[in-house]
């Protein structure tokens, strides 16, 4: 696998909103070189932290609307991560661990313990309010930065694929958080 | 009630609950591999039905291409029927189509793709 063309790092910062502790990655430039492989374990994280998300909100929320999207969120994200599996598995490729994938995993520790303090529509509210963020903050990562750098072709093309289902998520979410007002 | 307004009445509810879904689980179809005039297809591609209007003959097979990366369904809107979880990366599934109407349907799992079908009654 070849390196990013284009550097790329991704800064994760806690942002402070409405008295909530909310934590919302956010995108920096910098002159981190990172490559297809590093790229992939970050796109996995991402994937699987959603998932987790998703397991809470089963487990917490009693909203049907809420309930729905959650397990469309694990059918979904676990339906591409496969997939993303399958192509490293053929390409006889090893995801590598990176500080922003952990600095992701750590941030949604943090955000799945306030999360878990709220019940009912506090929760609810909470949860479909990242989910939009969330969903914003990775489409426009992987659209403006991980597709652009990507070298491998299969890699690039599963990574199109997937922004087009995750800019529907954003949008599904965006009338969740609608509804919640 | 006349028993002609009776009978057509009981006729019409048969076919509503008649619909028939033969499920297709072997991957790799393709439109063009559908050469009957009563065969239908209708592809997934980028969370769109396409066509997302289609107009069939009671009786006709409907089949559903799902070209994108996630699982969906067909479910009508009314949920008087439903094409449950048909898989992704070109899995199809094929609906006879045995109710008339227009029937607009959606995906349960991503409610922003719509699409809809136009049973009419097939000339004797």
């Amino acid at each position: 696998m070849k390196t990013l063309t284009k550097p790329a790092l991704l800064v994760l910062t806690v942002a402070f909103l409405t008295g909530m502790s909310l934590w919302v990655p956010q995108e920096q430039e910098d002159n981190t070189m990172l490559d297809d492989m590093e790229i992939a374990h970050i796109a996995y994280t991402a994937g699987t932290i959603d998932i987790s998300y998703a397991h809470l909100a089963l487990a917490f929320s009693k909203d049907p609307a809420i309930r729905e999207f959650a397990e469309t969120m694990i059918r979904d994200h676990t339906a591409v991560n496969e997939q993303a599996l399958a192509l490293l598995n053929r390409l006889s490729a090893t995801p590598k661990e990176n500080p922003t994938s952990q600095q992701l995993l750590d941030d949604a520790d943090q955000f799945k313990k306030k999360l878990v303090q709220l019940d009912g529509k506090a929760f609810d509210r909470l949860y479909a309010k990242n989910e939009l963020d969330y969903h914003r903050f990775v489409n426009k990562t992987v659209e403006t930065q991980f597709i652009p750098a990507v070298q491998n072709q299969e890699f690039k093309d599963l990574l199109r694929s997937a922004l087009a289902t995750f800019k529907v998520h954003e949008q599904h979410a965006k009338k969740i958080n609608e509804k919640l007002r | 009630m006349a028993y002609g307004n009776l009978a057509s009445l009981a006729i019409t509810t048969l076919l509503l609950v008649q619909t028939t879904w033969i499920e297709d689980t072997a991957p790799g179809h393709r439109s063009d591999a559908v050469s009957s005039s009563n065969k239908h297809v209708i592809e997934i591609t980028a969370f769109t039905f396409q066509p997302g209007y289609l107009e069939v003959a009671v009786g006709d097979t409907v089949i559903w291409i799902n070209r994108d990366i996630v699982p969906h369904t067909a479910t009508a809107i009314d949920e008087s029927w439903n094409v449950p979880d048909f898989g992704q990366n070109k899995k199809s599934t094929q609906l006879v189509v045995q109710n008339k109407g227009i029937q607009p349907y959606f995906c349960r799992y991503h409610p922003s793709m719509k699409g809809t079908i136009n049973a009419k009654v097939a000339p004797e």
